[in-house]
């Protein structure tokens, strides 16, 4: 499935979030956001997953704008795809396992109660939660919140996964499993975009890097050749972001960070 | 600087009425939305029926014991009152009209609304706020679930239709548990006294009351969903959202009586 | 809690249907109540005035609701129509010459209505659609007063009680104006102003009077006839003779006792009565200011009266001091119980 950004601006009252933002990522392929704190990350992700409608501009799903599917052509593009947020944000007045199985509830209600069942045990042991399924969300530490919801957005098989930072809040053991899974799915050609904050893992991961400054696009484009871009602002985030410090990127630094304490 | 000043302050409220403006429109606009995932939601089939008898359960039967007594205190009031000055002027069966008249043509409804407000709009808009702020509506989006017609349109239904019963049952008990409850202080005809309500009771009497009561389970649904929507980002919105949400229900259910009354009488 | 939510289902559920079935059994009894299944049958009157008349106000009969009014409208007479119903049970009770009479509370409190009066007779019932004549209009009034209708009083005794005042002053106000009417006569004739019967008596005895005097008069002439023919007496003793002899005119005159005694009897008589005139007229002569006064006096008393009683029935405040027919017992009077 093909995602395109037409000129979408997105606001929070009077703060430009996003600053027209122009972009197409190509299926298949493993797209990483990066970008300081507060550069419009979160809100860039949900504007391409279609859950926040930009004030300008458009969001087209092969070729069409997601914003005015009819509801049934919507629940089909849902289908095919997840989310999975920073938050983990599970419904709160539905149990582990009601919550595991709402999606196939709305997108398979062929399925029988058992094989629904079957199916919400697989995803659960496969993100290793380990307690009950019976729990409601607040009965669980953030850490299982987040490997539920990720066991959610699996349980569809979607063709396109989006991850707000799918790795914080999760102990180091179960990092390690989910970072497994992750692999897999990059493994499988299915279309991921995710924010990641791992450096390495984004080194591993990112087929496409899109470089996010304060609500503008500064760069596009396969990970290794975003990685040799000559602009000094690409360079200072990336450096931030993964940690690769030059001599040269000292300036850039500073700048970038006053730039930050101005936001 | 006096002309500058004043053409800040034209600005100033020019935006403030755009703004209103606009929000009245986007309000209209997801009542609209919210009709017709109403309607749908009879004919299309959904997993929201449990959200409609919760929500009957939490609107309605909880609020069942608080508006009986109130009904109960209410119709014995009137009737001890009415007996004890009305039948010296030789209009006793006035009772039976001042009855109708306050229980079931005006307070009943007014009152239910007011209940209803204060316990299930501010529960569904704090609730509501508080899945928008932990981005649990989004989850609804993402996982395509309309979530006007998941979630409004079953509290929609839910607080209309609990709306509609529990002025049934106001009725009730102000009418006829009322007259129980007199009797202990005062003795009347138990088919003296039904027949003669019965005998008053008119169509137009339910109709109204039960019209009523349908405008403001509306209302009440409209404003508390829509609050709980808006709130936006912080937690500290949501009970900002609860006040607008009940300050709201409040103005709008008594502008809508006076409203329905006048039409009435015309 | 947990109970609560697990049989939310069927607590919902009965909550639901006994709200339904509570609503569906009133409306059921409220159709028994008020005749929603019964047929009605149609009539139509004419009143002067729309004042006091409402649609769904009651036609009454003892008491009994027996049909209501449907529209009231304002013809191009100026007159006002008014449709209403009776109810099939009561039908029988419409038979010609019925009428319709409008009552309204004194005290504006409602309580007002229609008073259906049914005709006086074993007729049949008039048909349906049919005019039935209002109390307000001669029509009406006239079948009332020639007995063609079964009237009834009224039931609320305080609407009864200021009906009762006005006829009550009327009669009072009768009664002092023929009293005043009488004594001017009284004072008419005796003044000589106005002829009346007194003036007759008086007149009469006038003249039998003059007529008197007119006899006596004659007499006279008599006498001195008979003074001349005594002179010439002494001339003709046959005059004489024939004159004062048994069969002679004078003679006649002279010796029949009974005429004699006649003539004394009427002079009598005629006497007495003029002393018994002058006496009665010396009499009523002084009592005359009295009784004026006496009955001027009455008469400002009784128009003191009436302006109370009409300021009573202007002021309704006052008027709950009027005491109810009987205390209240606390059952709820309005409706018959068993219409």
């Amino acid at each position: 499935m093909e995602m395109r950004l037409q000129e979408v601006d997105f606001y929070y009252g009077s703060r430009v979030v996003l600053d027209h933002v122009d972009l197409s990522i190509d299926p298949g392929r493993t797209t990483v956001i990066v970008g300081a704190s507060g550069s419009g990350k979160s809100i860039l992700l949900k504007v391409l997953a279609g859950l926040l409608p930009p004030h300008r501009g458009r969001v087209l799903w092969d070729g069409k704008n997601i914003f005015d599917l009819s509801q049934d052509e919507e629940v089909r593009y849902r289908k095919r795809s997840s989310f999975v947020f920073q938050d983990a944000a599970l419904w709160s007045n539905r149990t582990i396992r009601q919550n595991v199985e709402f999606p196939l509830q709305v997108h398979f209600p062929e399925l029988s109660v058992q094989q629904r069942e079957e199916k919400v045990r697989y995803y659960l042991d496969k993100v290793a939660y380990q307690d009950s399924i019976e729990y409601r969300p607040e009965q669980i530490s953030a850490g299982e919140r987040k490997m539920v919801s990720l066991a959610r957005a699996l349980v569809t098989r979607p063709k396109t996964l989006f991850m707000d930072s799918p790795l914080t809040d999760i102990d180091a053991t179960s990092v390690e499993g989910i970072k497994s899974i992750i692999k897999k799915l990059h493994s499988e050609r299915r279309t991921i975009i995710a924010c990641f904050v791992d450096p390495e893992f984004i080194s591993l991961m990112a087929d496409d890097l899109i470089v996010l400054h304060r609500g503008r696009v500064l760069a596009h484009g396969p990970f290794h050749q975003v990685k040799k871009s000559s602009d000094p602002l690409v360079r200072g985030v990336l450096a931030m972001v993964l940690n690769e410090v030059t001599a040269y990127d000292d300036d850039i630094l500073d700048l970038l960070n006053s730039e930050e304490q101005l936001l | 600087m006096a002309i500058q000043g004043a053409q800040q302050m034209l600005k100033n409220i020019g935006c403030r009425y755009l703004d209103l403006f606009s929000e009245f429109r986007y309000a209209a606009g997801f009542f609209y939305r919210s009709i017709v995932a109403v309607s749908q939601y009879f004919y299309r089939p959904q997993i929201g029926h449990r959200v409609i008898t919760m929500q009957l359960l939490f609107t309605g039967v909880e609020a069942l014991a608080l508006l009986a007594l109130i009904a109960l205190a209410l119709g014995a009031v009137i009737i001890i009152q009415g007996m004890s000055v009305l039948p010296q002027f030789g209009q006793g069966s006035l009772i039976y009209r001042i009855l109708i008249m306050v229980i079931t043509r005006e307070l009943g409804p007014l009152l239910c609304a007011f209940v209803v407000i204060a316990r299930s709009a501010t529960a569904v808009s704090t609730e509501l706020g508080h899945m928008v702020v932990s981005h649990q509506i989004e989850a609804y989006v993402a996982t395509g679930v309309d979530p006007v017609r998941y979630l409004a349109a079953p509290r929609f239904i839910g607080i209309t239709l609990s709306m509609l019963i529990l002025n049934v049952y106001f009725n009730l008990f102000g009418l006829a548990g009322s007259y129980l409850l007199t009797r202990l202080f005062q003795p009347i005809h138990f088919t003296e006294y039904f027949h003669n309500l019965l005998i008053f009771l008119r169509t137009t009497d339910i109709v109204s009351t039960l019209l009523k009561s349908f405008v403001f389970g509306l209302i009440i649904s409209h404003t508390a969903v829509y609050n709980g929507l808006k709130v936006q980002q912080s937690s500290t919105e949501v009970p900002q959202r609860v006040i607008k949400a009940v300050v709201q229900g409040f103005s709008l259910c008594i502008l809508a009586d006076a409203v329905i009354t006048m039409i009435y009488y015309l | 809690m947990k109970l609560k939510i697990k049989y939310a289902e069927q607590i919902v559920g009965l909550f639901v249907l006994f709200s339904v079935i509570a609503l569906a059994l009133v409306l059921i009894l409220m159709g028994i109540n008020q005749r929603w299944f019964e047929k009605n049958y149609h009539f139509y009157s004419i009143f002067p005035s729309g004042e006091g008349l409402s649609r769904g106000m009651t036609v009454k009969l003892k008491g009994f609701t027996i049909g209501a009014v449907d529209s009231i409208r304002l013809t191009e007479k100026n007159t006002v129509r008014v449709d209403f119903h009776i109810y099939e049970t009561y039908y029988d009770r419409v038979k010609p010459n019925s009428v319709l009479q409008l009552l309204q509370s004194p005290l504006g409190l409602g309580g007002g209505g229609l008073r259906f009066h049914p005709g006086d007779n074993d007729e049949a019932p008039v048909a349906e659609e049919s005019f039935i004549p209002s109390t307000d209009f001669p029509e009406g009034r006239q079948l009332l007063e020639q007995g063609l209708v079964r009237g009834e009083e009224s039931d609320d005794p305080v609407a009864a009680a200021l009906a009762n005042i006005d006829p009550l002053m009327l009669s009072a106000q009768e009664l002092l104006e023929s009293l005043n009417r009488t004594v001017r006569t009284l004072e008419d004739n005796l003044t000589g102003r106005e002829r009346g019967l007194l003036y007759d008596t008086l007149e009469q005895s006038r003249a039998s009077l003059w007529e008197l005097e007119k006899t006596l008069a004659s007499t006279g002439k008599v006498t001195e006839n008979l003074a001349e023919i005594t002179g010439r007496l002494a001339d003709t003793e046959d005059l004489l003779r024939s004159l004062v002899g048994e069969q002679g005119s004078l003679g006649l005159l002279l010796y029949d006792e009974e005429l004699y005694r006649r003539i004394v009897g009427i002079l009598t008589e005629l006497e007495q009565t003029s002393a018994e005139l002058s006496g009665f007229g010396a009499y009523v002569n002084a009592q005359q200011p009295t009784i004026t006064g006496l009955l001027k006096e009455g008469e400002a008393t009784l128009i003191e009266g009436r302006d109370v009683l009409s300021g009573l029935k202007n002021n309704p405040l006052i008027r709950g001091g009027i005491p109810p027919a009987e205390a209240p017992t606390g059952t709820l009077r309005g409706v018959r119980p068993e219409e």
